[in-house]
């Protein structure tokens, strides 16, 4: 186990035990995911009635979201303050009150403490004492942030405001996906993937690799005249947005005239998936949001998601997805919406490429701890101007996230 | 018949015969792979949508030639095939399966378990399936899902 190591400011050079010491891993759960950093929760229409409640974990720790009040949504650690159940099980529920099964304590939706059995004991013997404060043993509540139905939380209650968190660069991106219109989640995927959680966060922050491991992607989805934009948020560096646009006006691809196929040998039969709908003022067909520390909006032509690396321990994490649109879409926009999924996921035929090199990463990773990873692509600067990402080829995006990585983890 | 099908179809995946995998297909199919998570929710989104036997073929084409991913063998184990219903030249039936996957050097680990809901179209001699529903239990699926179900 390595003790925390001060002194290591490089985003250049990153050593490769941040991705394995199991000393370190814990001091990631203390310092960012119960630290006071936003960490995302759901969607708010996964919880349309009050006394609706969902199960998710914030680092290791369960939570339950819950809708407490018609406009109020409650997070709570899913621990009853008596003996440390686990209280819920199940993914999702509704009640009036949230019960631990064990001695049956009994909370409000907001985690409130209503009573506990045998309080005054029986015939006077036993029970509580006359001073047991049923108001000091609630369960733990969380700070909870809602953008427009997007959910965040935190263990940290001076987490700072959650505009402030993100930025002013990057929120126009969240609020491109997130404009107050009512969401319809269209369902979850889930994998376990054998690497580290930050692994897959510099993966969405690389656009080094989009257009040399993704065959697929460069196939049929990207152009020799795509321009893009990244976007970091100016105080932490943590937070970015890349978003790439086709050069032609027309949104339509289903055409296979319109396709610009690398490999000219690979012809589709079935193009549908590729068919989509203008949804936005702006012409980008790919918009990719990355909040510190493992959030991701992905907005992908019609293909809505939001993605959350969660740990499970140094060497594996959960990649855990929600689709999504909105209540008032077309029959026809939902179907394309589902069709373009195709790309993502655990089948995914962009996924399939960063998944298998993720375990990849994890397994070589961990063999030889001490050495370190090359991120020098484009110099050592942790931002760079919001310029056409294709004339900056740089890792920039990513030394941004560990120059505030190290800060956070007081490694500096 | 339908059994026949079935075992054929669990051979054709565990001999890594997966350019074969349309064949066993109507041209107007109709393939999904769901988690057991939306699908008893009633959320449509599935891992898998492929809308015609041109779907298929443009998976197999891309695993021959676009994905990356690693070698593995798979073991595909298909059992409980009954027959649920029946139409002039279709009939509807569900089977259970488990598959399990080998990579290099590695030890043999159960990947995904879960049933199929199907509509096979015995119009000809040889049965083939016009739609497909494979639903999974599986919440966390281990890595990537390369091979079809």
């Amino acid at each position: 186990m390595i003790e925390n190591r001060a002194g290591i400011s490089d985003p250049t050079q990153v050593p490769y035990w941040i991705y394995s010491d199991p000393g370190h891993y814990k001091r990631e759960l203390e310092a960012i995911f119960y630290g006071p950093h936003w960490h995302y929760v759901g969607i708010e229409s996964e919880i349309p009635n009050v006394g609706d409640y969902k199960r998710t974990v914030i680092g290791e720790r369960p939570v339950l979201v819950v809708r407490s009040a018609p406009d109020r949504v409650s997070v709570v650690l899913n621990r009853c303050a008596h003996r440390g159940v686990e209280i819920c099980r199940t993914k999702f529920g509704h009640g009036k009150t949230i019960v631990c099964p064990y001695h049956q304590w009994s909370y409000g939706l907001d985690g409130g403490l209503l009573g506990v059995p045998f309080r005054r004991g029986m015939k006077g013997e036993g029970g509580y004492p006359a001073d047991f404060d049923l108001g000091a043993h609630g369960l733990e509540t969380l700070t909870v942030n809602n953008y427009n139905g997007l959910l965040f939380a935190s263990f940290d209650p001076n987490v700072e405001p959650f505009a402030d968190a993100v930025g002013p660069e990057i929120l126009p991106w969240i609020h491109r996906a997130f404009d107050g219109r009512k969401m319809r989640v269209l369902g979850y995927q889930r994998q376990r993937i054998t690497c580290n959680w930050k692994v897959y966060v510099e993966n969405l922050k690389d656009s080094y690799h989009a257009t040399l491991l993704h065959v697929y992607l460069i196939t049929f989805l990207a152009r020799a005249g795509q321009v893009g934009i990244q976007a970091q948020d100016a105080r932490t560096h943590a937070n970015h947005m890349t978003a790439s646009a086709r050069t032609r006006p027309s949104d339509e691809l289903g055409t296979e005239g319109e396709m610009q196929s690398l490999r000219k040998d690979i012809v589709l039969h079935d193009p549908r998936m590729f068919a989509s709908i203008k949804e936005y003022a702006d012409d980008y067909s790919l918009v990719i949001a990355g909040l510190f520390p493992n959030f991701i909006v992905q907005m992908q032509s019609n293909n809505l998601q939001v993605r959350q690396a969660i740990p499970l321990g140094p060497d594996a994490f959960e990649l855990s997805w929600t689709f999504f649109g909105y209540e008032d879409d077309t029959e026809e926009l939902t179907q394309l919406r589902l069709r373009q999924a195709n790309l993502s996921g655990a089948a995914g035929y962009i996924s399939v490429d960063d998944t298998e090199v993720l375990e990849w990463s994890g397994s070589g990773m961990r063999v030889k701890p001490e050495d370190s990873g090359i991120l020098a692509l484009g110099g050592s600067a942790t931002s760079h101007p919001p310029d056409d990402y294709r004339r900056t080829v740089s890792e920039a995006v990513i030394r941004g996230f560990y120059r505030h990585y190290f800060d956070v983890m007081g490694m500096k | 018949m339908i059994e026949g099908l079935y075992a054929s179809y669990a051979a054709m995946l565990s001999d890594g015969r997966v350019g074969e995998w349309p064949e066993f297909f109507v041209d107007d199919c109709r393939y999904e792979v769901i988690s057991r998570a939306n699908y008893e929710r009633g959320l449509p989104l599935t891992t898998m949508l492929y809308e015609s036997k041109g779907a298929l073929v443009d998976r197999i084409a891309a695993l021959d030639n676009a994905l990356v991913y690693a070698p593995r063998s798979v073991a595909h184990i298909v059992g409980s095939v009954a027959i649920v219903g029946r139409s002039d030249r279709a009939v509807r039936a569900r089977s259970a399966f488990a598959t399990y996957q080998t990579f290099v050097e590695g030890s043999s680990e159960l990947f995904v378990v879960g049933r199929t809901f199907d509509e096979i179209d015995v119009s000809t001699e040889q049965p083939l399936f016009r739609k497909r529903v494979v639903v999974f239990d599986t919440e966390l699926v281990p890595g990537a899902l390369v091979y079809p179900l």
